[in-house]
């Protein structure tokens, strides 16, 4: 099936390209609009990978997986469009975590949360809180939480696409969750105030 | 005679309390006296969450992970609404491409590959 397509992108066939986008064009789609943040600029980037698709498919090794290239090229068009807008690139991750003594203990309690998956209202309010708390990671711990959690790639492959080690990619995911962590748990302890709703 | 004999007992003596305080060191060292675990701070129980819900720790290092969830509220609290923030992310993922997206690209498909390049 996929080597079929490659064969038929290959030959520049209009139709494999639209065939292309049905198969693909929800992971690309999510991948662009959660790097970039905002829908139309996650639609440019669309097409900036459609087009790159179309003038490096020559260049592709059938021996890899088609997805694996297609998230190349989405990631790094999002990563360089970032970086060409001059997003602050060393933002520092906010916020950071749990507070510990010198001697590595937890300073502050710690806020439990009852986020049962039955209660689909709060599930869906709590994931537009998370959904916006992503948005506003620094680029760097973006790129690997949407890869590794949203797409559920091995961090090894998050590691070659983003040219980066797989204990750096580790950290960063790590570090990554529990700031959305801090997030989710200041949404629910409003909701428990009464500052919410 | 009798003093040497009572000098050799005294040798034989020293050599076993030697060889005690010898075996005892090494022991030690390996670890063996010490208890399986040794207590972690909560600052290293959050730096191994990663590791201990991908279960890549040692299982050495997850017996002293799970000894101190098991006795620390907060780290275990912190645990628990941990995994609750990775489920959630996990549901970010939407398996499909809003229609009027899809259209637009399709007709910027038509448009920019189907004429002469």
């Amino acid at each position: 099936m996929s080597a079929n397509l490659v064969a038929a992108l290959k030959r520049k066939d209009p139709m494999a390209f639209e065939q292309l986008l049905a198969n693909h064009g929800a992971m690309l789609h999510r991948v662009a609009l959660r790097l970039m943040g905002k829908p139309e600029e996650a639609e440019e980037v669309l097409q900036e990978t459609l087009l790159a698709v179309y003038e490096k498919i020559d260049t592709f090794d059938e021996q890899a997986a088609l997805t694996t290239w297609l998230y190349r090229i989405v990631t790094n068009n999002a990563l360089m469009r970032l970086r060409a807008r001059g997003r602050a690139r060393e933002t520092p991750l906010e916020p950071e975590g749990p507070v510990f003594s010198a001697d590595g203990h937890m300073v502050q309690e710690v806020a439990e949360w009852n986020l049962s998956p039955e209660d689909a209202l709060l599930r869906q309010e709590a994931r537009a809180v998370l959904q916006q708390a992503v948005d506003h990671l620094p680029e760097a711990y973006r790129a690997v939480y949407v890869l590794a959690e949203i797409e559920g790639l091995p961090h090894q492959e998050i590691a070659t696409l983003l040219d980066l080690t797989i204990p750096a990619v580790k950290t960063r995911l790590h570090r990554a969750r529990i700031s959305l962590r801090e997030v989710l748990a200041d949404y629910f302890k409003a909701g428990k105030n009464g500052e919410r709703r | 005679m009798n003093m040497g004999m009572g000098g050799e007992a005294l040798i034989i003596l020293l050599i076993a309390l030697g060889v005690i305080l010898v075996v005892g060191g090494l022991g030690l060292a390996l670890g063996w006296a010490r208890p399986r675990s040794t207590p972690l701070p909560c600052r290293t129980v959050v730096d191994l969450i990663l590791a201990y819900l991908e279960g890549t720790l040692a299982p050495t290092e997850r017996k002293a992970f799970e000894a101190h969830i098991s006795d620390c509220q907060k780290c275990w609290t912190f645990l628990k609404t941990y995994r609750d923030t990775v489920d959630l992310g996990r549901e970010l993922r939407e398996d499909a491409i809003p229609p009027d997206v899809h259209e637009r690209l399709e007709s910027f498909l038509r448009k920019r590959l189907s004429g002469p390049s």
